[in-house]
Formats: structure tokens, C-alpha cells, sequence
């Protein structure tokens, strides 16, 4: 599936590796009238952070932005316009953690953002993967090891209300890092199997590889089509065959069975983009010495990440993309930032809170915005929507304010899916009467307060992006996940979470609706 | 003015401090616990499969032992691993091996092709107990991933055409009845998969095997393109990815650990592939599959004779070399040593010591070819913990070592006095930074070669400032954070972790040995120093009152207690079999135990095959 995509789009949304010159609309493949005529398809990407712990008042925009508030589920919830406010150099910010070059951070992407703050992972949590895309187990050794569930990337991945169509489908999922995303052994074909992490890795050039291709505008046959169906065919024969099998051996080749049914659909694809270009093997960059402690270089590594995700969107060939971004983007304690920095970001001298934000910063700057004013390119349907606007792309941290704390994970995102969300809103879902923590390392200054659940904003992320509630909650509960573990084991933790925000926990989250 | 000093490991204090410790030490093997630390010493990042825990531990394991869990494990009959998938590793060393033996002229050419196309691989994961934070082996990540679905075909589909576009490769393969090459019939192909395949897929093929692969092809007179789609379809084959271990006959199950008819002794070509992948990570050789096919194998004497040879073989010393490499996580964990060479403390620390790309490389080198050194020369565990031998073949290294470097030749020199062996070496000590990780270490030591259970932190764990006194030492600071009298802290830290973390402080966070620790501000000029104590009850035991005067008395200690046997018999059951065990795999355990309480680490190894567990399979239909 090529776009037809302008110049201005190749040159901006390209990132300078993906898409090398601007393509003719009568060079485009013909299977290009789809994406003109449909409805658009969604998007969506996760990024996310280790450790947190950003201060409010680095993290959101100022209080007196909260110019509007409704009640909810025992509490008022506010809401506030996004503003950018001009900065130092050329900037512009809505907050200090949430600010960059004023040619990126525009009045116009601001309007496409929200910035949510109080969404809680309602026990303790501490140092997790999981609890970004909903698998809570996968934590170090705090709470529920032994119940995982499948993370909301997959949901959709393997949804047929997320992908209405797969014709153009080249990998469902664009997994980038480890132990984030979770899905059952064979992934259509729920408690099949155990749930194991979606393992896929790999630098740009090789998700790259496995997403597009290049150099020519012709279907090509690929030469395991013919092999393919021969060897269903012997695991099929192996798996109904009178050889003597444990049950579980069986669930494992029904497993790899359908890997390679998953195989056969993605060899009947013939989406091509005749004019993107291989990126650049970056994975030098990452064993260069300085690496660890260069901010320069992670920017080069994780935007050429996005641009291979820009790629993809762009040629359709996927729709989903989680990245875990581990590099700290700061120069200071690189391989000891967790001692040195997360664990003392709470210190009331604020010295490590500053560089932390920083950091932050240049997280947001490189690596969210640069993804950002990718994809906000005009997507071709003759609506002016780019494909930003139909795309949901979400950055979350690790903890809230405190490192270790699962309360009010920064939850910051971008693209309204579709027209489904609203936009341009500073969010503040907190309610100061339920004092989780007065605080820590001697700072009395920032104090967490109770939020609504991280579950309803992983719900809401799922309705968002097409999944109805039924498709994923269980135990009539609301939200995402459901499983009983998941409720809040601690008696302290029960009178933070009362039942009138579990009972809302199915609904999108207030003021997001459009 | 900023004080730089040993604050690198108070990350991991924080995360333990205030903890209830409710975990107890006991040289059981089966009740070890989880691994407490620093998630950010093997990050789950970009451009990497591997490292960390996932929910899941490969495979079905029966009943976990929940190490560090107060839910007590109910037995529930010993499973073993179901259908075992080849390691990543594996099939990619089965793919070139497999090449080679039946390509011997052109392997080299065609493997030029393919070698490259398995780097598509994403390497498999370490996997751990549930429980465990760190450590963990790649073999026991049994996860079906899409790639196993993809990719073994793509190079299962590159071979075949590469076999088939030569007529000296075809004749090579098919022999005489092929004319050269260049002309192949349907008894060609018959002959040809049943030779091919038994070295190929590991077992004879019966008829409907055969019949099944020949029909891939078109009827005669073969095409090119029908020879590669034949070779194709095998080498995908479920056969070659996985081994398929139906067993022969039923095993009566004397110990009721397993149910009734579902224990099976696997068949001679079964137990062949075991042994081979188990201790050489490919397929069995010429030598190995002859066993097989003429019942050697099945003999005492046969089997035991093949053993001998398989573990004799430098192949054997490579797998081992990747268990050591798993086992010790430190090793994967330690960070690029030469982040900081730009930061003027870093550099008036390390002084003429600065670290450059390859230090790092070089201290994980010393330890694994310790651990070699002493496998291979009739070591023992204790052995291993007290080998004072320097393996450091570059000036780096031997610089803090304080020695000449070592030749690789002849027998390596001695460490100095002070350092007393495997917890000593630099790689143990080293940090990356200016401080060291004094619990770090202790968690290690702990949880890692005395297999004791030290429970997860508290929620409040961060909310407690560090408070560095002037001209105070790391240990001072640390005691302070986690040893105060009426908190929970003292709990894990003032037993479990802290005094065998303290006891090595007399080295710095280079490895070098130490009698003050140094501090520098931020322009590197020195600011001042602390004392070192390294004066310490380790408690390697339970309850056991004997102090330690620092590293020394403490590997002696350890290497007394019988609990690093214990605790590494149970690491290898997970190397051995691919699993994570049960409650029902204690006797194994225990077995494996006494042969490394009794024997060099060759017995262990070696015994481990030796073991019924090892040629029989649970198959419960």
C-alpha cells in the first residue's frame, strides 16, 4: 500500500530515512484508491519510560489552567484548556517537562494533545513494565507475578474491530524493547497456552525489513509461499497423528500452527513502497562509548525507531507500535541514574528533581514530539485530517511523582483518533481529600492524591481505538484489566480506590469524549 | 560542592529498606527466593530480546515452589517440559553443523548466505523463577514467538534452493543415483529423504514420513525447483525446530511422582538429541547417532561411555561456559565501565586505571575462564569460590589486578593476598561509577550462591533520605538508611544482604584493592576519606554467630556450608531441563546436590545425564 503523500509530507514525515523523494499520484500502486475512499483507519503508538517520578510542578501545566470542573465519582475533576506558553531560545512549553522548539511544539499540536494527570495503578506497584499497557504482573517482584494478561497493544493487534482490514498488513504489532508487551502463546485463541511477553526486538533496519518493501513497485512472489503449506501440512499431520503426545504437546504445535497461519496471511501481502529507502544502520551508535551519557545520540537511535513507525503508518503495512524507551537522555550519572537520580528525585533540595525533569524534557522533545510532527501530515483522504489525528500516541512513565509510586502516571498523548477523543485538554482526575502519600525523602511539598483508575484509562484506551467493552472486561468489572487481583489488596489502598470509581471504570474517561 | 562517593548501589537500598523481612535462610534448594534489585541493570531496551522477568517461565512445571511466596507449593505430579523447542542458539548452530556434515566441501559457501539471514533472530530470553529479579537462562524461554513461525522457513526456503541451484551440491547430497547432479527420480528422493532426514530430523523416518516429503516434489524428472521445496519442507519441519521425544516404553513410576501410565523412557534417538543439545547446543554427531542406531545408547555401558565422550568434547566447555555466563547475572548486569571517562571525579578516582571500551569484556572474561579453568581441572564448587588464579590476559585488567597479565599459557599466575577468590574478581566489584554497590553485592551472594529468599520491599521503601555524614564511608551511610533499630530494614539488611556486601568494601568500584575509601568533589580534587570496616557476621547459616573479618573469612564460610552446592545444583536442574522446577523434582535436586557436595563440577555436570530423570519423559495424553 503506498499513500499518496506529498512532498512536504515525504520531507517532514520521512525523518529523512524512510521516504527518500515524493511520489507521483501516477506512480501510486492501485490499491491506493482503498486508503482515499474508507473511513480512516486508527493508529496507535505507546511509548514509555522507566522510573518517573517528575514533580507536578515540572510535569503539567499550572493549576490555574483547570478553568473547568465537573463531579465524578465521589470527586471534582477538572479540566483546562492546553496552552502553549513561549519559552527560552526559541521555545515553547506547556509545562517544563512538556516544552521544545517552538517549530514543533506548535498552538496547533498542543491542540491535538492531552495531558492527563491522576490515573492510578491502585496497589503497589514500584518498578513495573506492565502496568503501562495493562499486564500489572510483569513488576519486580511487588504484586501478582503469577497473573498476567495479555497488554492492550494486543487486544487491538488481534482485534477485528481495530483492523477492519488486513490486506496491507505486514506485522500487526511493532513490538520495540522487551517486557512490554504480553499476549497468550497463540494469540487468537485466548487461554491457549500460557501468556508470554511478545518478544521482537530488533534494530530499525530489521523491523524495517520485516514491515516494507523497498526498491520496487511490483509484486514480488515470496518463495516460501510454495513451502508454506507444506509444512501446515506436516505439523497438522504430526499434531492428528497417532504418535504418542502429551496434551500439552499438542497445545504447543496448535501454537506454532498458528504462527504459521499468521505467516500465510502475511505472505499473501503484497504491500510495497517502491520509494522508501532502508534506514540507516544505527546500531553502531548504540555501542559507541560515550553512548550511555549522550543525549545525541539516543535522539538518533529512537527517532530512527519512529521513522520506521512513520514508515509503516504511512505504507499501512501496520497500525501498532509500543516502545520501551530505556535511555535516560540526560549526560549526567548514565549507568548509575537509578541510584543517583530516580531514587533521589524526591530530595527536598530538588538538585536531582532538576535533572530528572530534564531529562524528561528531552524525552518528550526527541522522541515524542519528533514522532508527533511525523505523523501530523496530511494522510491523503481529502478531509485535512493528518494521520496524527486519526492516531492515538501515548507516552507513559513509569511511576508518578515519586519513584515507585503508581499513582498518577503521567499519561501524555496525542491524535484524537479518529475524531473519538477530544483534544487540546489538560486533565486532573485527582481528589485531594484521599491523601495517598503526605511525602517522601523529607519532601512535605508533593503529596499524592488518589486519582481514578489506571484501569479506566486502559480501558478508555481500547474503546478509543475501536474494542468494545465486552471484547476485554470480565468479572463485571470495568476497565482493563478486570481480574480480581487486580481490585487493590491493601486495606489502606481500598479507602483511596472507594467503589464509585470502580464503578466507573468502563466509561471513557471524563472530559475526553468528543 | 558536590561530594562524589559510593552512592551507585543506594538505589537498591532504597528499594529494600524498610522491608518487613520476613524471608528465612535455609540451605534447602527448593526454598529459594526471589532476587531483590535494580530493574535497571538489565533493561528490558530497545534493540534487545532478552533479560528480565516475565510473567512467564516457560513451559508447564508442575507445581512451582513460589520461592520467596508464603503459599506453600501442593504437588501435583511432576510434568516435564513439553515439546522443547530449540533455542535460539541452537537452531542456529543445528542449521551450520547440519550444512557441514552433509556439505562438507561447500558448507562454507552456502553458509555464507545463510549464516547472515538467521541474525533476524531476536535472541531468547533469560528466564527465571517468577520470583527472581535477576539471573535466569536463555534455554528456558520455551515461548512460541511469531519469529519461529517466520523465520525457520525463510531459511529452510534459502537452503533448499541454495542445495538445489549446484549440481555438485545436488550430487553431494542425493549421491550416485542423481548422475552427477543432474538428473534426480523418485527413488533418488526416497533414498535422499530417508538418509537426510535421520541426520536431519534426528530419527529414522518411517514410510508415511518419507511418502509425505516426496510428494512436495512434482513426478519425475525432479526439477530444481522441486529438490529445494523437498529440502525446504524438512528443514521446517516440526521435527527440526522441536525435538519430538514420544518415548518408547513405559516406565513404572516407583516413587508415585508421576501419574500411573504417563512416564515413558525415551527412545534411543530421543535420548540422543538430549544429550546432545543438553551439552553441546546442536545436534548429535556422526559418532553420537551411530550410537543410536545400533543400541549402544540403550546400554549402561554404552550410554555411559557416550557421556563421558560428550562431555569431554570442547563443545561441552562452551555450553558451560554459557551456563556460568547466565548463573552469575552480574555478569550480564555490569554496565559499560567507561561511561563516566568525561566526569573529573571518575577521573581522579580511576587515576591510571581508567577504564577504556574493553575493560568491561575483560573482567567478564576473567571470571568465565576461572570457571572453565576449574571444570575442566577437576574443580570443585568450593574450588570455584577459591580459585585465586588471574585469568586476566590483558594489561587492563592484570593493572588492577596488580599481577602481569597471563600468557594463556602454561599455568596463570596467582592473585594477590587480598583477593580470595570468585567474589573478588573484578567483575564482582566493579560498578561503573565511583561508589560501590555493597548491596548489590549482598543480594547477589544471598539469593544467587546460598539461594536464600530475601522478600520484596515495602511500599514505603523510597520515602527515607540518605544522609551522608563528612569523612563518612558507604557502609556508614548505608548502615544508617537500613540497619536503624526499630524499622523494618534491619530486618533483611542487617543480616541477609548488608554483611556480605560489606565484607568486600575494602575494594573500590574499579576492583582494586583498598584501605580508605576516597572521596572527590566535582572537579575531581580529593575532599576527603572514610575508613574501611569490612568486620561483619555473615550469617551464611541461619542464626550462625561466626564473624568474618571480610571477603576471605566469608567464601570460607560459604564454601563450608554445603549451601553453594545445594544452591547451584538447583540453577543447573534449570539449565539441564529447561524448566523452572517442582516440588516434585526435589529428589533430583538433592541427588544432584550430593554429587557437588562429593565431586568436582565435571560429576555435576556430568551426573546430571546420569540421572533417570534425565532419559525419561512424562507424557501425559
Amino acid at each position: 500500500m503506498i499513500k499518496s503523500t506529498g512532498r512536504r509530507q515525504f520531507l517532514r514525515g520521512a525523518g529523512g530515512i524512510a521516504l527518500a523523494i515524493p511520489l507521483l499520484r501516477s506512480l501510486l500502486d492501485p490499491r491506493d484508491a482503498r486508503a482515499d475512499a474508507g473511513v480512516p483507519a486508527k493508529r496507535f503508538v505507546q511509548f514509555t519510560t522507566y522510573h518517573g517520578g517528575v514533580w507536578g510542578t515540572n510535569m503539567y501545566p499550572a493549576d490555574a489552567a483547570l478553568t473547568d470542573s465537573m463531579s465524578y465519582a465521589g470527586r471534582t475533576v477538572k479540566r483546562g484548556p492546553l496552552v502553549t506558553q513561549p519559552g527560552p531560545a526559541g521555545t515553547a512549553q506547556l509545562s517544563s517537562v512538556l516544552s521544545g522548539p517552538s517549530s514543533l511544539l506548535t498552538p496547533q499540536l498542543a491542540a491535538k494533545m492531552n495531558v492527563i494527570r491522576g490515573c492510578d495503578i491502585p496497589f503497589y506497584i514500584a518498578h513495573h513494565t506492565g502496568g503501562h499497557l495493562g499486564n500489572f504482573a510483569r513488576n519486580d517482584g511487588n504484586a501478582f507475578a503469577a497473573f498476567a494478561t495479555p497488554t492492550i497493544d494486543q487486544l487491538m493487534g488481534g482485534s477485528s474491530q481495530f483492523y477492519t482490514d488486513l490486506s496491507t498488513n505486514k506485522l500487526r504489532n511493532i513490538v520495540i524493547g522487551t517486557r512490554l508487551s504480553y499476549n497468550w502463546e497463540d494469540p487468537t485463541n485466548p487461554n491457549h497456552g500460557a501468556i508470554q511477553e511478545v518478544a521482537q526486538g530488533g534494530d530499525p533496519l530489521t523491523i524495517f525489513k520485516q514491515l516494507l518493501v523497498t526498491g520496487s513497485d511490483t509484486p514480488v512472489v515470496d518463495p516460501r509461499v510454495p513451502i508454506v503449506d507444506h509444512v501446515l501440512a506436516d505439523y497438522t499431520r504430526l499434531r492428528n497423528s497417532s504418535t504418542r503426545l502429551s496434551a500439552d504437546d499438542r497445545t504447543r504445535l496448535d501454537d506454532h500452527m498458528q504462527r504459521i497461519s499468521e505467516l500465510q496471511r502475511k505472505l499473501k501481502v503484497h504491500a510495497s513502497c517502491p520509494t522508501v529507502k532502508s534506514p540507516a544502520d544505527i546500531s553502531k551508535i548504540r555501542q559507541t562509548d560515550s553512548y550511555a551519557g549522550d543525549p545525541v545520540l539516543q535522539a538518533q537511535v529512537y527517532q530512527a525507531y519512529n521513522d520506521v513507525i512513520v514508515a509503516a503508518f504511512l505504507c499501512d503495512t501496520s497500525r501498532i507500535a509500543t516502545m520501551n524507551v530505556v535511555d535516560d537522555f540526560s549526560t549526567q550519572y548514565p549507568v548509575t541514574w537509578h541510584g543517583d537520580v530516580a531514587h533521589h528525585a524526591a530530595d527536598p533540595d530538588g538538585e536531582k528533581q532538576k535533572i530528572l525533569a530534564s531529562a524528561h524534557q528531552l524525552t518528550f522533545e526527541k522522541v515524542f514530539l519528533d514522532l508527533c510532527s511525523k505523523l501530523d501530515i496530511d494522510d491523503g483522504s481529502g478531509t485535512g485530517k493528518t494521520y496524527l489525528d486519526n492516531s492515538l500516541v501515548v507516552w507513559t512513565q513509569e511511576s508518578g511523582e515519586y519513584t515507585h509510586a503508581g499513582q498518577g502516571m503521567p499519561i501524555i498523548a496525542a491524535g484524537s483518533a479518529g475524531g473519538y477523543l477530544s483534544t487540546g485538554n489538560y486533565c486532573d482526575y485527582r481528589n485531594p481529600a484521599l491523601v495517598v502519600d503526605n511525602g517522601e525523602q523529607g519532601n512535605t511539598t508533593v503529596k499524592i492524591f488518589a486519582g481514578l483508575l489506571w484501569q479506566q484509562w486502559l480501558g478508555t484506551v481500547l474503546q478509543v481505538m475501536g474494542l468494545t467493552p465486552s471484547d476485554y472486561q470480565q468479572n463485571g468489572r470495568g476497565g482493563y484489566p478486570t481480574a480480581d487481583k487486580y481490585l487493590g489488596p491493601e486495606a489502606n489502598y481500598q479507602a483511596s480506590y472507594p467503589d464509585a470509581v470502580w464503578k466507573v471504570a468502563g466509561e471513557v474517561l471524563p472530559f475526553l469524549k468528543a | 560542592m558536590t561530594r562524589y562517593r559510593s552512592v551507585a548501589g543506594l538505589g537498591l537500598a532504597l528499594e529494600l529498606s524498610s522491608v518487613g523481612c520476613t524471608g528465612t535462610i535455609t540451605g534447602d534448594v527448593l526454598d529459594r527466593g526471589a532476587h531483590v534489585g535494580n530493574p535497571t541493570s538489565s533493561p528490558g531496551g530497545v534493540g534487545s530480546v532478552g533479560g528480565g522477568t516475565g510473567s512467564d517461565s516457560g513451559g508447564t512445571a508442575g507445581t512451582p515452589t513460589t520461592p520467596g511466596s508464603t503459599t506453600p507449593a501442593v504437588p501435583t505430579g511432576r510434568s516435564d517440559l513439553p515439546l522443547p523447542r530449540l533455542s535460539r542458539d541452537e537452531y542456529i548452530q543445528t542449521v551450520q553443523d547440519l550444512i557441514s556434515q552433509v556439505l562438507p566441501d561447500d558448507a562454507a559457501k552456502l553458509l555464507a548466505d545463510i549464516v547472515p539471514m538467521t541474525a533476524a533472530l531476536q535472541p531468547d530470553r533469560l528466564v527465571a523463577a517468577p520470583a527472581d529479579l535477576h539471573g535466569g537462562f536463555s534455554r528456558v524461554d520455551q515461548a512460541i514467538q511469531q519469529q519461529y513461525g517466520d523465520i525457520p522457513i525463510e531459511i529452510a526456503t534459502a537452503i533448499g534452493q541454495g542445495v538445489a541451484s549446484t549440481p555438485a551440491r545436488v550430487a553431494a547430497l542425493f549421491g550416485s543415483c542423481s548422475k552427477g547432479g543432474t538428473s534426480v527420480d523418485a527413488a533418488c528422493l526416497n533414498a535422499f529423504i530417508k538418509s537426510f532426514g535421520e541426520i536431519a530430523l534426528r530419527h529414522p523416518l518411517p514410510d508415511d514420513d518419507v511418502t509425505f516429503y516426496a510428494a512436495v516434489a512434482g513426478s519425475d524428472p525432479l526439477s530444481q525447483t522441486d529438490i529445494a521445496q523437498v529440502i525446504a519442507v524438512m528443514l521446517a519441519s516440526p521435527r527440526f525446530l522441536y525435538r519430538i521425544e514420544n518415548g518408547d516404553q513405559q516406565v513404572t513410576d516407583s516413587n508415585d511422582i508421576v501419574d500411573g501410565a504417563n512416564l515413558y523412557r525415551l527412545d534411543a534417538w530421543q535420548l540422543a538429541a538430549r544429550l546432545s543439545y543438553h551439552f553441546w547446543g546442536t545436534m548429535p554427531d556422526a559418532t553420537l547417532r551411530d550410537a543410536a542406531k545400533s543400541g549402544k545408547l540403550m546400554t549402561d555401558d554404552g550410554y555411559a561411555s557416550e557421556v563421558d565422550r560428550i562431555a569431554a568434547d570442547p563443545r561441552a566447555a562452551s555450553t558451560l561456559r554459557a551456563f556460568f555466563e547466565q548463573w552469575l547475572w552480574p555478569l550480564d548486569a555490569l554496565p559499560a565501565l567507561d561511561s563516566r571517562v568525561g566526569d573529573p571525579a571518575f577521573v581522579a578516582f580511576a587515576g591510571s586505571d581508567l577504564p577504556g571500551p574493553t575493560l568491561r569484556d575483560h573482567m567478564i572474561a576473567d571470571v568465565l575462564d576461572a570457571a572453565s579453568w576449574v571444570s575442566t581441572h577437576d574443580g570443585s564448587v568450593s574450588d570455584l569460590l577459591t580459585n585465586r588464579q588471574s585469568f586476566a590476559k590483558d594489561a587492563d585488567l592484570a593493572a588492577i589486578y596488580g599481577i602481569p597479565a597471563w600468557n594463556g599459557k602454561g599455568e596463570p599466575p596467582t592473585l594477590p593476598g587480598g583477593r580470595t577468590g570468585l567474589l573478588t574478581r573484578a567483575a564482582f566489584l566493579t560498578t561503573g561509577s565511583l561508589g560501590t554497590r555493597p548491596i548489590m553485592k549482598g543480594v547477589f551472594i544471598r539469593t544467587t550462591l546460598l539461594c536464600d529468599a530475601i522478600p520484596p520491599p515495602p511500599n514505603n521503601a523510597a520515602s527515607t533520605p540518605i544522609v551522608y555524614k563528612p569523612n563518612g564511608s558507604t557502609r556508614d551511610a548505608l548502615t544508617a538508611l537500613t540497619e536503624r533499630p526499630g524499622t523494618t530494614c534491619i530486618g533483611c539488611h542487617g543480616s541477609l544482604i548488608n554483611p556480605l556486601g560489606f565484607a568486600s568494601e575494602n575494594f573500590d568500584a574499579l576492583g582494586r584493592p583498598r584501605s580508605e575509601e576516597k572521596f572527590f568533589d566535582d572537579t575531581g580534587a580529593p575532599s576527603g576519606s572514610a575508613m574501611i570496616d569490612t568486620n561483619t557476621i555473615p550469617s551464611v547459616i541461619a542464626g550462625d554467630p561466626t564473624s568474618s573479618t571480610g571477603i576471605g573469612d566469608v567464601t570460607e564460610l560459604i564454601a563450608k556450608s554445603g549451601k553453594a552446592e545445594a544452591c547451584l545444583a538447583g540453577r543447573y536442574f534449570r539449565f539441564a531441563f529447561r524448566r523452572i522446577e517442582s516440588s516434585m523434582d526435589e529428589e533430583v535436586i538433592s541427588a544432584l546436590a550430593d554429587v557437588a557436595k562429593s565431586g568436582t563440577l565435571a560429576d555435576l555436570f556430568k551426573g546430571v545425564a546420569l540421572r533417570p530423570e534425565f532419559k525419561q519423559r512424562v507424557i501425559k495424553q
